[in-house]
Formats: C-alpha cells, structure tokens, sequence
C-alpha cells in the first residue's frame, strides 16, 4: 500500500483541459476549409493522448491507495481520476493517429479525406464513457470525495462551502455531456454549437483546477512545509 | 502559407493579444501584492489564487483569439 495518495494529477488536469479546448479548436480549423495541413492537431492529441493515457492507465493499476488521515480524497484517487484518464487518453491518442492517416492517405490520392468517418466511431466510445462520467461527478459529490481537504493550499480558503464539490461535480457532469454529445457535434450544426460551448467553458475549468493544483500539491503533502506560519526544518 | 482573414478577424485577435498582455501583467503583479500584504498561510494562498485565475484567463483569451482565426493566419 502507497503512504501517500497520488499527486501528478497536477497535469493530469491541464491536459485533459487542453484537450478540451483543442477539440473545438480543431473543429473551427477543419470547418475553414483552407487548405492548410491539420498534421499539427493531429500530432497534439497524440502528444496530449499519450501524457494522460499513460499517466492514468499508471494511476488506474496502483491499487490500494491509503486514505489520509483529514483529507477525503485519495482512496479512490485511481478509480476517479485514473480511470477517466486511461480512457479518454487512450481514446485521445487513437484519434491523433487517425487524422494522421486520414491526412496522409489523402495527400497520397488513396482516399478522399473524411473526417466523420474517420473520427465517429472513436466518439461513439467516447459518447459512451460520458455516461460513466456523469455518475463520477454525483459519486463524488455525494460521498464527499470532492470537498477539498483543509490542509491543501488554495483549495483550503474553500474548506466547509460547496463551492468546490459543485465545481468538480459540474465538471465531470459536463465533460461527460459533452462527449455524449461529440459523435453528433460532426453533422449537426447546433449540437455542434453546443458541444463547442461546453467543451470549451469547462476544458478552462478544468486548466483552472489543474493549474491550481500545480500550487497546492506541492504544498500538500510534505507537513509542516504548507504552513508558512511553522518554521521549516 | 498563409489564407487572408477578414478585417473584423483581424482586429479582434489583434486586440486579444493586448488583453492577454495586460492581464498577465495586471494579474501577476497584484497577485504579488496579494501575497505579501495579506496575513500568513490565506494571504499566500489568495495570492497564489489570482496568479492561477490570471495565467487561466490569458489562456482562455488566446483561445479564443484562435478560434477566431481558425489557423487562417
């Protein structure tokens, strides 16, 4: 058993948010038709893939972790973050390699590029995962696993408010809409509209949260080293 | 290579690299403020805090800057 609970989630976060936010991104740029290659996203989702992918299918197999003692988080770190995080990493990755061969086959004369062809049944799996997101985000908020611990700098100026719970909740939730909806955002212009919206809104809450952990996690763990008011040793 | 963009396309990202710019620098600097004026362990985080909004909004700035652009530029 791990003493401590897994703190890379750190990038963890702001990839998933970058992810995010290059989906619609990557939409706007194929929807402008200008001719120019689309090689450079494709090589972003494999890069942005691979980091989470490995990271969470790593987070997913290191099992038992231990809870902390005044913290709520951590026994479950691997089942809500990592799992997730294989899932849609490897899901990420795959479509990455996609494009690139879309692209290639295409700039060789082998096949026209097609894009929904190409990238609809990896979103149908991603469409399907979203469900299992959504029940993540009611867990969570439910058993209390998203309330934030009061020794962790930052999140702990939101320690005994809901302000947190009901982020991490609404971005799980939300998330989750959003790749239920990604097989659909392709043909239909206002699913595809709000697809943008929410990936794009909660991809920043999720940068949001990641980079606010590149603080705190830091700060977390090594005690009394998070509180400035103890002299370190 | 390089695809024209619209006048309105143009000025907007234009505009948004200002934004950008005076956000980081607003943001870093009372952030700073922040941090040492405030008391001890909350000062140090709500200092902290502002940094994490402010390098947050300046990425939700650019893009948004190129969403506009659409890789036209």
């Amino acid at each position: 058993m791990l003493m401590q609970g897994i703190t890379y989630n750190t990038t963890m976060g702001l990839v998933v948010g970058i992810i995010m936010i290059l989906v619609p991104l990557f939409m706007r740029a194929t929807a402008a038709d200008n001719g120019r290659p689309i090689a450079g996203f494709g090589w972003a989702f494999v890069f942005s893939g691979a980091f989470l992918g490995i990271t969470g299918m790593h987070m997913t197999l290191t099992w038992p972790l231990e809870q902390i003692d005044g913290v709520f988080c951590c026994a479950v770190d691997n089942v809500t973050f990592g799992e997730p995080a294989a899932f849609y990493g490897l899901l990420t990755l795959i479509a990455g390699f996609a494009i690139l061969r879309a692209e290639d086959r295409a700039e060789r004369g082998i096949r026209k590029m097609d894009l929904v062809a190409t990238l609809r049944p990896i979103l149908y799996v991603a469409a399907i995962g979203g469900f299992g997101l959504i029940l993540f985000g009611i867990a969570g908020l439910h058993f209390g696993q998203w309330r934030p611990p009061e020794v962790e700098p930052i999140a702990r100026l939101l320690a005994g408010s809901m302000i947190e719970p009901l982020m991490v909740f609404s971005m799980y939730v939300f998330t989750g809409i959003a790749a239920i909806l990604s097989p659909f955002a392709l043909t239909n212009k206002t699913v595809g509209r709000a697809f943008t919206i929410i990936s794009w809104l909660f991809g920043m809450a999720w940068i949001l949260l990641g980079l606010s952990l590149f603080y705190g996690h830091v700060g977390f763990f090594p005690f009394p080293f998070n509180n400035p008011d103890v002299m370190h040793p | 290579m390089s695809v024209h963009i619209g006048e309105d396309s143009a000025r907007w990202s234009s505009l948004l690299i200002k934004v950008t710019w005076a956000v980081l620098v607003l943001g870093v600097i009372l952030g700073g403020i922040l941090w040492v004026v405030l008391d001890g362990a909350t000062g140090e985080d709500i200092g902290a805090l502002t940094w994490v909004i402010t390098f947050t909004a300046a990425i939700a700035l650019m893009s948004v800057r190129q969403m506009i652009l659409a890789e036209r530029e």
